[in-house]
């Protein structure tokens, strides 16, 4: 099954925004993770469409979803960088493994944090796989990398996830 | 296999197109490896952990003033609660058991509800094409699965008895796979009953120890699972009351849901009804898994909405004034003397079955009409009767009636 129906299409057909627009529900779901609030989330989208509207049409990426997650990524990094302090709740700051979230804010806050404490490539891995709802070959073709790599890396972020969740919370 | 070789396969579960079963071979060596058994239901209540549903935008961009000025606020705030937590504690009572079970129940319904996908078998005791609250401690077991899928903040569901009854929801409309027949209905429409719903599915039993005369619940724990049983008594569709007992067994390292089962009285036994034989959550699903249709060849395709009727002004107004007895016996005749355009509209929702009902009330008459009764879950109403075959044996059988369509027609909604 092709979820994407898109990429049916010839490559010639395909106009990047409109690729977008169909992925946006994925790439709003991917950036959330990475900023960990819808409203800066939403805002890295735009960005990203406006770049793509902006680009010359007879330039194409040689791997469209690799370009659009790629962009998505970088400009998430940006605002990362430049976003100013802010006041954090306390409860970010204390063992996240205590209480489950009560609210989706809480939720998205709560995603954000485990996946931080994971090396980037793990995380980038989880990421894909369940907020861009890629399946490993695809995440192996989006990120260059062998697809025994990717799940393999998916294995070992998964594994400690799950140590820190179960086994700091036992002890 | 090896552990190696098991954790190997479970990664591969996550990988999208996997219905989520194990292999058999997974399966076996789970049966003598708890380490293995223990690691997969982590990874899968991680992963189930990893879900979030996004939150609203918030339209208005705050100002870094506003923020300071909320930051200001929360900080009183959170001064005077601590005075009035302070208080409270001080002028409590004891905790109320019943009410931490309810708790209990009420967070592990939400945690049920985060979930991304998840996927319930049970057996039940019950036929392939009766509902799915139909619970007969006389009947074999037959198999009932129950898919659930979040995508893009869509709800998706598949409950399916095994070679039997289908409903499908794809974030719009439900649509319920009969014998023969398809019926089409917008998202609120009732083909499956309130407490199996999916957003229903915990909810429901915590309102369970609510309606239920003589409740009375049970929570204990295991090492590794935390016991929640309610046991009452609910009147059954002849209005005498039957106990049940429910009892829901959840991993205590997750909260989420890991078997269900539920008794009935029969006899004066508590007769097992209904149990899950399988709970797996985050368990890759595809739209197609969820929506695609059972394999029968269906015949009949129709609206769950009543099409437009073609009665003259005083045919409607007579149909209109109609009790429920005088219409269930109109309905049943037009059916035993083999007319059923009498009753067109009444049996709308049998058309597929019309004949095989004409057959099998060939020659019967209908007598001793009851009064009308209603029920809390149910929004129609049910009127008993006495069937007598042409062999003379007599049986008392009921109709469900309901009127709650546009041309306020009494409608038959089941006991046929």
């Amino acid at each position: 099954m092709t979820i994407f129906p898109l990429l049916r299409r010839k490559a010639d057909e395909i106009k990047i925004p409109d690729l977008a627009a169909q992925e946006r529900s994925r790439l709003l779901r991917y950036a959330c993770s990475l900023l960990g609030n819808r409203d800066d989330a939403e805002d890295a989208v735009q960005d990203l469409y406006i770049r793509l509207c902006d680009r010359p049409a007879d330039e194409k990426p040689r791997n469209i979803q690799s370009y659009l997650y790629r962009s998505l990524h970088n400009l998430c990094t940006d605002r990362l960088r430049q976003r100013p302090l802010r006041t954090q709740p306390a409860e970010l700051w204390t063992n996240i493994c205590d209480e489950p979230p009560t609210n989706n804010e809480q939720e998205l806050r709560y995603v954000q944090q485990l996946l931080s404490t994971l090396p980037p490539e793990q995380a980038e891995v989880i990421r894909l796989r369940f907020y861009g709802e890629k399946s490993f070959l695809e995440i192996s073709t989006l990120l260059n990398t062998p697809l025994s790599t990717v799940k393999s890396r998916f294995r070992y972020g998964m594994e400690k996830l799950k140590n820190g969740l179960f086994h700091q919370s036992r002890t | 296999m090896t552990c190696e070789d098991f954790k190997n396969a479970i990664i591969d579960r996550f990988d999208t197109g996997q219905d989520g079963r194990l292999s058999p071979e997974c399966t076996e060596h789970m049966e003598h490896c708890p380490e293995c058994t223990r690691y997969a239901d982590e990874m899968y209540a991680t992963a189930a952990r990893l879900q979030y549903h996004l939150p609203t935008r918030k339209n208005t961009p705050r100002s870094r003033f506003i923020r300071r000025l909320m930051s200001a606020a929360a900080a009183l705030l959170i001064f005077l609660s601590g005075v009035l937590t302070g208080l409270s504690n001080l002028f409590s009572t004891s905790v109320n058991a019943e009410t931490s079970r309810k708790e209990f129940l009420s967070n592990a319904a939400r945690h049920l509800s985060n979930v991304g996908n998840y996927f319930v078998e049970f057996e039940t005791r019950s036929t392939p094409y009766e509902t799915f609250s139909h619970l007969d401690a006389t009947l074999p077991f037959i198999r009932m699965s129950l898919r659930v899928m979040h995508q893009n903040d869509s709800l998706f569901w598949r409950m399916e008895k095994e070679n039997g009854r289908t409903i499908t929801f794809d974030g719009n409309q439900q649509i319920l796979w009969n014998t023969n027949s398809v019926v089409v209905g917008n998202k609120d429409v009732g083909f499956l009953d309130q407490w199996l719903h999916p957003d229903n599915l915990l909810r429901r039993q915590t309102m369970f120890t609510d309606h239920s005369d003589n409740r009375k619940t049970d929570m204990r724990e295991t090492d590794s699972t935390i016991v929640v049983t309610s046991e009452g008594t609910l009147n059954n569709l002849e209005g005498k009351d039957v106990r049940y007992r429910i009892e829901n067994v959840f991993t205590k390292t997750t909260n989420l849901l890991q078997g269900v089962r539920i008794w009935k009285e029969h006899k004066g036994d508590m007769v097992l009804v209904l149990r899950s034989t399988e709970c797996r959550y985050n368990v890759a699903l595809t739209k197609e898994d969820i929506l695609q249709p059972p394999c029968r060849f269906f015949t009949f395709r129709q609206e769950a909405e009543i099409p437009s009727v073609t009665a003259t002004k005083k045919q409607a107004r007579q149909l209109r004034k109609e009790t429920a007895v005088q219409a269930a016996e109109r309905i049943l005749n037009a059916l035993i003397s083999r007319h059923p355009e009498q009753a067109t509209e009444a049996l709308y929702y049998y058309q597929s079955e019309l004949p095989q009902l004409m057959d099998g009330l060939q020659g019967c008459t209908v007598s001793t009409f009851s009064k009308p009764e209603t029920r809390k879950d149910y929004s129609g109403i049910i009127v008993f009767f006495h069937l007598t075959r042409p062999d003379g044996q007599t049986q008392k059988r009921h109709i469900a009636l309901r009127r709650d369509n546009k041309y306020q027609f009494w409608i038959v909604d089941g006991g046929l």
